[in-house]
């Protein structure tokens, strides 16, 4: 009876457990299935795929469409392999400046800075273009006024869209409201200035025109030809416009460096990636370009002069790479027919040693003279976000410049040690 | 670092990745958040053996699915967000993978309330601690975040292997269930 009794308590008690085990361990089995799926998901979204990526599966790149004499912007999608063109405009002049378009922050829209006409008919006042590709958005365009910082490259921090020249510009992307401030210097606005902007972990950097009297025999003495020129580097302080440096270079720091260029003719800097490095191009009329390596507080603290195997060069822009070691430039030399150039990718390594180059394309102009000034404004090269791929285009030169083969996009695989280039073709829009 | 960085492309976008020190780390901000979770999970999983329970199911089941709207960005959010989004993904997963081996196994704690707060904790404390690691990151945080995300990733592979394993008598024991005549 006690074994009865004890089988039933077996089969009342047991049994159920048993029971809601086995129908536990279905549930486990679908809980195993379903974070093997999410993983596979996530995977699969962090390699690559549609509408989450705000860069890197797609590339925007201005271009010289020369059948339609217009200037355009062009969208690549390296996932479907298909490109198009997303904004136009006529130009005038064979040496008008290309269009740079930058990707909003939120990866849906892309920007574009440009000159336009203002309302009462000047032609040099800055627009500022948003041009809808993953948004419902209408193209929307804001009118800056008249800013040389049209001419640069304009920083994105959160939402807003910084221009500089004079004064600081910027645009609220998601409201659209507009609004500039003088700078201010001792708690004054400051009318008289010269600012170049870049952007780096969410701060604003600047650059500016800086004159200080140079020590003569007199001190009292105050020659304006005596004035040394220099460059003051720091962070711009948004709640209040005012300038936050970190070091500054003068004219005779550049030859005490034994660099044959003014203060003024170095490149806007590029951050590193440690953010308190950077790097800028100090273009030199006599001899190649040198690299100048900057620290935060310190200034310049080293000189590069990259070797490109005996090559005399010109140099576009500078690109880090994720690692800070290296240096990603365009690169310029004169080609092995007179009256051309050749337009390279060129990798610095920082440690020392020889240069790699990749070359992109032929140019049929002398590096000499304004073409010098399209090259470093608008030849630039740029690193995807997974620091693999340098894309590159020579597009955005006129017809003469540029065989028809070379009017394309040039990918380089920068982890492939042959250094495959994929060329993608702009896209043909019939002529009107 | 160069042989781990042409590893993990094959599995990461390797977009928005963390710079310690100089030093890029192998995966993107998210992934490092789910590697060096899934090492965590690991160990803190394995210590603790929460008992399996519904509020157990559905809170890592929410970790998982916090994924969606972060992952495919249907809400803004920075870097610190995808390094905790990765974090909180990877306890979902690791516990996920874990319930059929630890159930096949009879290893589930008993005592189970205390031991499930004490989890919850560490898993708390590693959510908000990792990404902290960053801000005061170096050279050597670079180091050890890469070696934590490899082990991670190791222990994520040696989960899904035990599964494999484990899973034919798992079936079985629920095939045998099932044909048993009910009573």
């Amino acid at each position: 009876m006690a074994e009865a009794n004890s089988g039933s308590l077996l089969a009342g008690v047991v049994r159920p457990v048993v029971s809601n085990m086995i129908s536990a361990r279905g549930l486990h089995v679908a809980l195993l299935l379903v974070g093997l799926a999410g993983w596979l998901i996530f995977i699969l979204a962090c390699v690559g795929g549609p509408a989450w990526s705000p860069d890197g599966s797609q590339i925007l790149f201005g271009y010289r469409d020369v059948e339609n004499s217009r200037t355009s912007v062009a969208l690549y999608d390296r996932g479907k392999d298909t490109i198009r063109t997303i904004f136009s405009q006529p130009f005038e002049k064979e040496d008008e400046l290309i269009l740079h378009p930058r990707w909003a922050r939120d990866g849906k829209r892309a920007l574009v800075g440009m000159f336009g006409s203002t309302p009462d008919g000047s032609d040099n006042s800055c627009l500022l273009v948003s041009i809808p590709i993953k948004s419902k958005l209408p193209l929307q365009v804001y009118n800056l006024g008249k800013t040389v910082g049209c001419v640069y490259a304009f920083p994105q921090i959160g939402d807003t869209v910084y221009f500089a020249g004079e004064d600081l510009r910027w645009v609220e992307l998601k409201s659209g409201k507009f609004d500039s401030q003088k700078f201010k210097v001792d708690g004054k606005d400051s009318p008289d200035e010269e600012v170049v902007l870049s952007e780096a972990s969410d701060q604003l950097y600047y650059q500016r025109k800086v004159r200080r009297p140079i020590s003569g025999p007199d001190p009292q003495q105050k020659d304006k030809d005596k004035d040394e020129d220099g460059e003051e580097v720091g962070v711009i302080q948004l709640q209040d416009t005012s300038f936050k440096p970190s070091f500054t270079y003068w004219d005779s720091d550049l030859t005490a460096l034994g660099i044959g260029s003014n203060a003024s003719d170095t490149s806007p800097i590029a951050p590193a990636p440690n953010r308190t490095s950077g790097a800028m191009i100090a273009k030199d009329g006599k001899d190649s370009d040198r690299i100048l390596l900057t620290e935060e507080g310190k200034g310049i603290v080293r000189v590069v002069a990259p070797d490109l195997g005996g090559k005399s060069y010109s140099l576009g822009n500078l690109v880090w790479s994720a690692d800070g070691k290296m240096l990603y430039a365009s690169a310029l030399t004169a080609g092995e027919a007179k009256g051309v150039s050749d337009y390279w990718l060129t990798e610095i390594p920082l440690e020392g040693g020889r240069a790699r180059l990749t070359k992109i394309a032929s140019v049929q102009h002398e590096m000499a003279g304004d073409f010098l000034d399209t090259f470093r404004f608008s030849m630039n090269v740029a690193l995807s976000p997974d620091g693999r791929w340098i894309a590159a285009t020579p597009a955005v030169l006129g017809e003469k410049l540029l065989e028809q083969r070379d009017r394309a996009l040039f990918l380089i695989d920068v982890r492939d040690p042959a250094r495959r280039v994929k060329r993608v073709p702009i896209p043909r829009e019939p002529a009107e | 670092m160069n042989f781990l960085r042409q590893f993990f492309s094959h599995i990461c976008g390797q977009q928005h990745c963390w710079v310690l020190g100089g030093v890029s780390l192998p995966f993107c901000q998210r992934c490092t958040g789910l590697y060096v979770g899934a090492f965590f999970a690991l160990v803190f999983v394995l210590m603790f053996r929460p008992r399996p329970s519904a509020f157990l199911y559905w809170i890592h089941g929410l970790f998982m699915l916090a994924m969606i709207p972060f992952g495919f960005h249907l809400v803004m959010h920075g870097a610190m967000a995808r390094t905790v989004t990765g974090v909180l993904f990877a306890f979902g997963l690791v516990y996920y993978l874990l319930l059929n081996p630890l159930t096949a196994w009879h290893s589930w704690s008993r005592d189970s309330r205390e031991r499930t707060g004490t989890y919850l904790l560490t898993l708390g404390i590693t959510t908000l601690l990792l990404p902290m690691i960053v801000p005061w990151g170096g050279r050597t945080s670079a180091y050890v975040l890469t070696g934590l995300g490899v082990l991670g990733f190791a222990g994520l592979c040696c989960c899904v292997v035990v599964n494999l394993a484990v899973l034919p008598s798992t079936l079985w024991a629920m095939l045998r269930h099932s044909a048993e005549p009910s009573r």
